[in-house]
């Protein structure tokens, strides 16, 4: 399985400040979402603990790692996207020209921003829904329509960085994307 | 159109994307949107739909957030400094022998991968601790690279190991069971590998010098260091397969259990904190996108009936069920040259599993046969990472060297690879190294 390591992303001082602004949001949505997954670590040794020495689980902790979960992992999205370390199949392309290779990463981007700006949609629809029937979660009774409204900035933030990417590789010829 | 060649033709879809660069998730959800599409008619409402709530219940899926803690815990271990604790303990006990230092580097690749989910995180931590080592005790860059990079696989033959929850949670198989049945083919990679290792060093031109033989003071002060990362891997291991604590909660026992050992032992900081949880951001992105793809995808072939007529085509044909496992096998070998392991068992495994569980093997039982397979798949799937030309432990490895032609790397590698086949094939013809220690 490929995973990151290398880390802090390349040189950025030549980019404008629109691009810096962005990667810095990009970076405050995958901090907070590292933030919400070490509280939800706490709440789950905490639930543990209490269940095992006290027989007192923290009364809908499955249902909290869910709904935690899932705002953290959306938060997650936007900078892998902007760092460029989502997965692909590089392998087949590998000896096509550079210029060959570019148009087609703007491409997969432009699909990505497509599919993320969809997503973004349809949850909203899905939001308004939860929130005009009122659906909630089952033992905590958390309105479904909050960790929702939660993921969508995340996936709209997630097109916006594969729009960066787009135009990154408009605005620089010879640099791959 | 019959559902076998429109499942195939959204396949061959998401293939060719996959082809052209694009994010394998976004292909997935193509081909998976294509499905819908079809069997629908060319209507968009059924998809749309289905999209509403895709996003939301992929991510907040209880199983699936086991992925972020265990790649929490793993880098945590990573920039905590946990992997050189463990590999001068190795080196304390094993280093005095001949290829000692090297089998060193196999034990603690072994070690970390106990409490790191991940093969390149292991190959690329374990380069910076074990490699400068390696090469100041004369092992040549061939077989020091090698070394690691073939080490670097156990990260993920070792359980907790994220391509195994995945599998598990695509087959609604125990996580448990999945870890537990990984152990002693994990332990037979280690023990391959040490063999080659000791082969090669014996007929290595260089010196491969050995270390002084330590005291046995100074082993226990080694032994002492890491007992906190053999007591969290059992916690881990022992939690879930006893059935005190359910896999999440067991990963955040794990990811905090490491993260006070990365600032007690290892003095790791905010700055380390910091990368550890863009990191984590990092690649449970990366995994997800893939997560939410595969989702349409195969909830797309379902609707196609795909998978279950292609398993009704291959009963029918009375092909030999070991041919079928072969091919599949060969398959995997194949396509993880050049795709990663994790984007291939969500791709296959949906298609695969029916046709494994619907044929007869050694008269296994549908359970037996699913985790059986898994071991299996997880074990091919996971050499694509040291397969020339495209083996990305090699890549990394070989670039934390720095001075090593990536041939040589290549090259070293050979004969670990052929231990991981000899391993595979004793796997597919006695299951019951997998099975064995469920039995108990």
């Amino acid at each position: 399985m490929k995973e990151s390591i290398s880390f802090e992303s390349a040189d950025l001082a030549d980019h404008g400040l629109l691009r810096r602004g962005l990667e810095r949001i990009a970076e405050l949505f995958a901090m907070t979402g590292g933030l919400i997954l070490l509280a939800l670590v706490n709440m789950s040794l905490v639930s543990i603990i209490g269940r095992k020495l006290f027989a007192t689980p923290i009364r809908g902790d499955m249902e909290l790692m869910e709904v935690g979960a899932a705002i953290a992992i959306a938060a997650f999205l936007p900078l892998c996207e902007l760092r460029g370390s989502h997965l692909k199949a590089d392998a087949f392309t590998l000896a096509a020209p550079e210029a060959v290779r570019r148009v087609l990463d703007g491409l997969a981007h432009g699909f990505c921003c497509f599919a993320a700006l969809i997503l973004a949609w349809r949850t909203t629809l899905q939001l308004l829904d939860n929130h005009e029937y009122g659906d909630v979660t089952t033992l905590l009774s958390i309105p479904l329509w909050i960790p929702l409204m939660l993921i969508v900035p995340s996936l709209v933030l997630l097109a916006l960085c594969s729009l960066a990417r787009v135009t990154d590789i408009i605005r620089k010829p010879g640099v791959e994307a | 159109m019959s559902g076998l060649s429109l499942g195939l033709i959204a396949l061959a879809v998401t293939m060719s994307m996959l082809v052209l660069r694009i994010h394998i998730g976004v292909t997935m959800l193509a081909g998976g949107a294509l499905c819908y599409w079809a069997v629908n008619d060319g209507d968009f409402n059924g998809l749309l739909f289905t999209l509403n709530n895709l996003a939301y219940s992929r991510l907040s899926n209880y199983d699936l957030a086991v992925i972020p803690l265990f790649v929490l815990m793993g880098q945590f271990a990573t920039h905590g400094g946990l992997s050189r604790a463990i590999f001068r303990c190795a080196a304390a006990f094993v280093g005095h022998l001949r290829g000692g230092l090297g089998i060193s580097a196999i034990g603690a690749c072994a070690g970390f991968g106990a409490i790191c989910g991940s093969s390149l995180a292991t190959s690329a931590t374990m380069s910076h601790v074990a490699l400068p080592e390696l090469r100041r005790h004369n092992y040549s860059g061939r077989l020091a690279t090698a070394t690691v990079a073939a080490g670097g696989t156990l990260g993920i033959l070792i359980p907790p190991s994220v391509p195994l929850i995945i599998y598990a949670v695509l087959t609604q198989e125990s996580i448990a069971k999945l870890f537990v049945a990984a152990i002693i083919p994990g332990i037979l990679a280690v023990l391959g590998y040490m063999i080659v290792l000791r082969i090669m060093v014996a007929r290595e031109q260089t010196a491969c010098d050995a270390l002084e033989k330590v005291s046995s003071a100074e082993r226990v002060k080694a032994l002492v260091k890491i007992i906190p990362v053999i007591g969290v891997f059992l916690v881990v291991i022992v939690g879930i397969y006893g059935g005190w604590a359910n896999p999440t909660e067991a990963a955040s026992i794990g990811a905090a259990a490491c993260g006070i050992l990365a600032v007690l032992q290892g003095g790791m900081r905010w700055p380390g904190m910091r990368k550890s949880l863009l990191g984590t951001a990092e690649t449970t992105a990366m995994i997800f996108l893939v997560l939410l793809g595969a989702d349409l995808l195969n909830s797309g072939l379902a609707l196609t009936q795909m998978p279950i007529e292609l398993m009704e085509w291959v009963k029918s044909a009375g092909l030999e069920p070991m041919l079928v496992l072969v091919a599949i096998l060969l398959l995997y070998l194949v396509l993880g040259c050049v795709m990663d392991s994790l984007a291939m068992i969500l791709l296959t495994i949906p298609i695969f599993y029916p046709m494994i569980i619907g044929l007869d093997f050694y008269g296994l039982d549908a359970s037996e046969k699913s985790i059986w397979f898994g071991i299996l798949a997880l074990m091919v799937v996971e050499i694509g990472l040291i397969t020339p030309p495209l083996g990305m432990n090699l890549f990394i490895v070989q670039r934390a060297a720095g001075d090593v032609p990536f041939m040589e790397t290549a090259r070293g590698v050979l004969p670990f690879l052929a231990s991981d086949l000899v391993r595979i094939v004793l796997l597919a013809l006695f299951p019951a190294i997998s099975l064995w220690l469920l039995s108990l």
